[in-house]
């Protein structure tokens, strides 16, 4: 049967899926589901890869499919497949893939003789697709350098150009230069494209001499492609991981990567045009223009958006190959390791994703070769027999969030230390500097194994510091802590993609840098003369709330100019949790950047991580944080294996003046911060609006509900704080802002049920009231609110489980029912909420937020009641988006009711009402 | 091969025209802070970044002069833009015309100049402007 080259690859890559999915079900099979379930889907995929083994004329493969079918047929209906059986059917499927991987007839029909050009040239495509999948095997090396020797000595390479292709491909496939096996590859596949493009010229009647501008040019792509280069190759062919997108759907299409690539480049080239054109309209003054440009902005975010999916693929199909090497790899050492995966679906781009996959692959690995003890091991220390590896992945912010965390030995920080000093990675003076982090993250430093022995699996001495570069390559981190014999704990931070980012911009000495906006803590404003800047041995230090930190000034340490001024702007960063101050000239916008690359010689001084152009045509520096951060000592702060229990309650609140009145708010609510005149004001009916995002923002004075004047000073701008509520925005106004301040100081209940006050907080000795800004909306809407308050007076026999992830809520809202005389106990989110739920039994309410990592509302609405133990417990929703979508969303989930994030005498109020329907109260 | 000379300081040289992609005026630069010193900065040649680098200051050799003109390659790992002082003509030149590098000169100059050849009464050096731009986007 006649297939294209097309076509062919379709096959393999449909027949490698079917292979995946078998090898999934058995897998699955063997860790304890049962075979009714699995039998229909692993009969369909058998007899799916057997069909098209037998299509594609695949002997081999479709005897063994028919075999495996055989076996599995015979199983039908039973209770489930032999251990020794289920064994050798996983390894069969191995054996599948080693067919589809090469060792194909493919591969003996390129070496008999019998092929023609064309059929040759399938065949060795083919070989270096798989080889590009299996790039330690010499075989395939071998196999493909055969398949020139074989055109070259054929009669096709009578023709010059032809010959001339197969001798410089073969001179550098076996070249004893160290050219990396992707290079060869990628220069394999040229020869093949180009002889094919030669033998087509050739049979439409072009001579020899039309043929060797070809072979030139390929001479000249070798070349440069056979100099070391940093570009990464891509992959060919989408690998389409999605276990659900199976066979016959057509709802998707494979796309190559080059060409996805190639439009990624495009969009960012897209992104910089708008930019300009932006940057234009705001030059010239013409309303229809301003329009067309409005238009053209939206459409070009919203591409960007589509564009950035298209590379976006789920973790899990990196996480899902783990299952296989914890399976392995317990096999080969007789642990029992229990593997589990949180958050699978988070999405990342792909080149992240190739990007972190051996990393995580590693660490895994560690954990269940170094981490996990055996068996008897574990028992002896008190410890459940089989280990386990929490894989949890969330996002978070630009970021990506994979943490690892195994409940093995841990690592034993003597032992680094002294291994450390052994293989000479510090002398021993400086060991006796080092915190006990410093130790931790020794074993990061090349050249550094711990085992004791080299086993198979890992401790080649060849591991973390890779792990370390892969990541910091894509500009994420790794941080890592232990608590020995309680485990060890990877955070690894990875951004979500790296071509485009939002990234601030600031001037320096009239050139202009970028710092990516990941990095960014805080941007201050500081008089120099303050007492808060000092100097020590001639290194500046900023007290910067409370803590003393690096202050560098960029035009003296990027030019060598110290700058004199009455105000500095300090952009406050981070790396790896250790926080510094740049001083910069000016702090200019954000913008969505291009990361260009940089030449490596500029790379190499760790000052930029790229350079971009921007909307004016100017370039721009990246500044590489990580990188300054090395240059000026930062060491990685300390992060603890239990993060979430351990974390303290910290408030960030916005500090604003209404007239001479001081407030703050709480900085969960506030969307943005707008500076108004008060020109721009204008009146929609009663209401005063200003425009906002193409919208109207209705206005709404302090002085609704609190006694309070706003200034009179008609040429002073006005504060706009816009606050989201139910899916739409209001704007509190304010007089000025004062500071945004975070602090870790309790929450003073409101002193007399004080309408619109959460309590009141007390920061560098004054008393501030912190506003309910829900509350100061539903007043000026002329909502009612239940103000009185509520009586319950068998609030002290219930118990409240309050899951909100964000602390502040979690404090306001437990303080306001301790006031009430109720019990609170608290969870950070529906993973926590279901352990506190199993820990007490006397909880009588659940109060939930709907958004939270980990688990989110829903999901721990549809936990509870699916669960005979809790259905009895009303749940309430709290939340800030209240609109009908997620009303209804929280009906289905099984909430009893539905209530805006933040009335105390509301939720009281509800809690009752439940109650006596319940029939309880 | 057919090349093109340019002029830096009191010294000729020439590079194959297939070599670089075009020749322009000059371009406002970006400055590097903390670059290497033969690093100009960064132009924009039309939506691309491309690094400027001031040849003579590579070889250490005497520097420019005047105002200068840029000499730009391109290559699959990126764009440089070379400062000279003057282009002047294209011409063929032949292969027996090449006379070797001698081996006095710095080893910089000679890693770079593999070849001297005379024309109309001028010394001129055959660059290896393709070596030098990868030595400079990636001098591992």
């Amino acid at each position: 049967m006649y297939l294209s080259r097309s076509e062919q690859r379709e096959f393999l890559a449909e027949a490698m899926e079917l292979v995946d999915s078998i090898e999934e079900h058995l897998l699955k099979h063997e860790s304890g589901q049962s075979l009714s379930e699995l039998y229909d889907g692993l009969f369909r995929s058998l007899h799916n890869l057997k069909g098209a083994a037998s299509m594609m004329e695949f002997s081999d493969l479709k005897n063994l499919v028919h075999q495996m079918e055989t076996i599995v047929t015979t199983y039908k209906g039973s209770e489930g497949i032999d251990e020794q059986i289920l064994s050798q059917l996983i390894s069969d499927a191995d054996v599948c893939r080693k067919i589809l991987n090469g060792q194909s007839p493919i591969l003996e029909k390129v070496a008999s003789h019998e092929l023609d050009l064309e059929e040759t040239l399938v065949g060795l495509t083919l070989l270096c697709e798989r080889w590009e999948e299996n790039q330690n095997s010499e075989k395939f090396l071998k196999a493909v350098v055969e398949g020139f020797q074989l055109i070259k000595k054929s009669e096709y390479s009578k023709n010059q150009s032809i010959h001339m292709i197969c001798e410089i491909v073969l001179n550098s496939l076996q070249s004893v230069r160290p050219i990396s096996v992707k290079k060869k590859i990628v220069v394999s596949k040229k020869a093949i494209e180009l002889i094919d493009k030669i033998w087509e010229l050739i049979a439409s009647g072009a001579r020899d001499e039309d043929c060797l501008s070809i072979s030139t040019k390929f001479r000249s792509i070798v070349e440069s492609k056979l100099e070391p280069s940093r570009k990464k190759e891509m992959s060919p062919v989408v690998d389409l991981q999605d276990k659900q997108v199976s066979v016959g759907e057509s709802t998707s299409v494979r796309v190559s990567i080059d060409l996805l690539d190639n439009l990624l480049n495009l969009m960012g080239e897209l992104v910089l045009v708008r930019n300009e054109v932006l940057q234009f309209t705001d030059k010239i003054h013409i309303s229809e223009f301003g329009a067309v440009t409005k238009k053209l902005n939206l459409v070009t975010s919203e591409i960007q958006e589509q564009m950035m999916k298209t590379r976006m693929q789920p973790i899990g199909s990196v996480l899902g190959k783990m299952s296989r090497v914890v399976r392995d790899v317990s096999k080969a050492l007789g642990k029992k390791i229990d593997l589990q995966i949180q958050g699978a679906e988070t999405e990342v781009d792909r080149t992240v994703l190739e990007t972190i996959k051996d990393p995580l692959t590693h660490i895994v690995r560690n954990a269940c070769d170094h981490g996990i003890e055996i068996p008897q091991e574990r028992l002896n220390s008190g410890k459940n027999e089989s280990g386990t590896i929490k894989i949890l992945v969330h996002q978070e912010g630009g970021q990506v969030i994979v943490e690892i965390r195994d409940d093995g030995k841990g690592i034993d920080k003597d032992k680094v230390l002294n291994k450390a000093i052994e293989k000479k990675v510090i002398d021993e003076e400086q060991a006796s500097s080092l915190s006990d982090n410093d130790i931790l993250n020794l074993i990061f430093s090349p050249g550094f194994s711990t085992a004791d022995s080299v086993t198979d699996i890992s401790g080649r001495g060849v591991g973390m510091d890779v792990v370390k570069t892969n990541i910091e390559s894509i500009a994420g981190s790794v941080e890592v802590s232990s608590e020995l014999n309680r485990g060890s704990f990877f955070k690894i931070k990875i951004p979500l993609t790296l071509a485009i980012i939002p990234a601030l911009t600031v001037a320096v000495d009239n050139e202009i840098f970028s710092i990516p906006q990941v990095k960014l803590l805080e941007l201050i404003s500081v008089e120099s003369t303050s007492f808060d800047i000092s100097s020590f041995e001639g290194q500046r230090v900023l007290n910067y709330r409370g803590s003393l930190v690096p202050l560098i000034e960029l035009s003296d340490y990027l030019f060598g100019i110290s700058k004199k001024s009455e105000y500095m702007s300090l952009v406050i960063v981070s790396h790896e949790n250790s926080v510094f101050a740049l001083a910069v000239d000016e702090i200019l916008e954000t913008f969505d950047i291009v990361i260009k690359p940089i030449p490596k010689v500029i790379k190499s001084s760790n000052l930029y991580s790229g350079a971009t152009i921007l909307g004016d045509g100017r370039i721009s520096l990246i500044l590489d944080i990580a990188g300054i951060a090395q240059q000026i000592g930062c060491r990685a702060r300390t992060i603890s294996v239990e993060p979430q229990h351990k974390e303290e309650i910290i408030q960030s609140l916005l500090i604003f003046t209404v007239g001479q009145d001081d407030y703050a708010i709480s900085m969960n609510y506030i969307h943005r911060i707008e500076e108004i005149t008060k020109s721009e004001i204008s009146k929609s009916g009663n209401t005063n609006v200003i425009e906002y995002r193409g919208e109207l923002l209705p206005l709404i004075g302090m002085d609704v509900i609190f006694d309070c004047q706003y200034s009179q000073n008609e040429c002073a701008n006005l504060k706009v704080i816009v606050v989201e509520r139910a899916g739409k925005f209001y704007g509190i106004l304010a007089d000025e802002i004062i500071d945004a301040l975070t602090t870790q100081s309790d929450l003073f209940p409101p002193v007399n049920d004080e309408a619109g006050v959460f309590g009141s907080i007390k920061m560098m000795d004054k008393l501030y009231a912190i506003i309910d800004p829900f509350y100061l909306i539903a007043t000026w809407k002329g909502e009612k609110i239940a103000t009185d308050k509520p009586i319950f007076d068998k609030a002290h026999n219930y118990t409240v489980l309050i899951v909100e992830d964000i602390p502040f809520f979690r404090q306001a809202i437990s303080k306001s029912l301790e006031t009430y005389g109720f019990k609170t106990i608290a969870a950070g989110d529906g993973v926590e909420a279901l352990e506190l739920l199993a820990l007490h039994p006397e909880v009588a309410v659940i109060l939930s937020d709907i958004e939270m990592p980990r688990m989110n509302g829903h999901q721990l609405a549809q936990k509870v009641r699916d669960n005979r133990a809790y259905d009895h417990i009303p749940l309430i929703a709290v939340t800030s988006r209240s609109d009908e979508d997620n009303k209804r969303l929280g009906k289905e989930s099984g909430f009893d009711a539905f209530l805006e994030k933040l009335r105390p005498t509301q939720i009281v109020e509800t809690i009752k009402d439940i109650f006596y329907l319940k029939g309880v109260a | 091969m057919l090349v093109t000379e340019f002029r830096i300081g009191p010294n000729w040289f020439a590079v194959d025209v297939l070599d670089i992609q075009e020749v322009s005026n000059p371009m406002r630069y970006f400055r590097i802070p903390k670059a290497p010193g033969f690093i100009r900065g960064f132009v924009n040649l039309r939506g691309q970044v491309c690094t400027v680098v001031e040849l003579a200051k590579y070889f250490k050799v005497e520097g420019l002069s005047s105002s200068c003109m840029n000499v730009i390659t391109n290559s699959s790992l990126g764009m440089i833009a070379f400062e000279v002082d003057e282009i002047g003509d294209v011409f063929e030149v032949d292969q027996q015309e090449l006379k070797e590098t001698p081996e006095n000169l710095p080893e910089v100059y000679r890693r770079f100049v593999k070849n001297i050849f005379i024309n109309e009464k001028k010394y001129i050096s055959l660059l290896d402007i393709k070596t030098i731009s990868q030595n400079i986007l990636h001098n591992d």
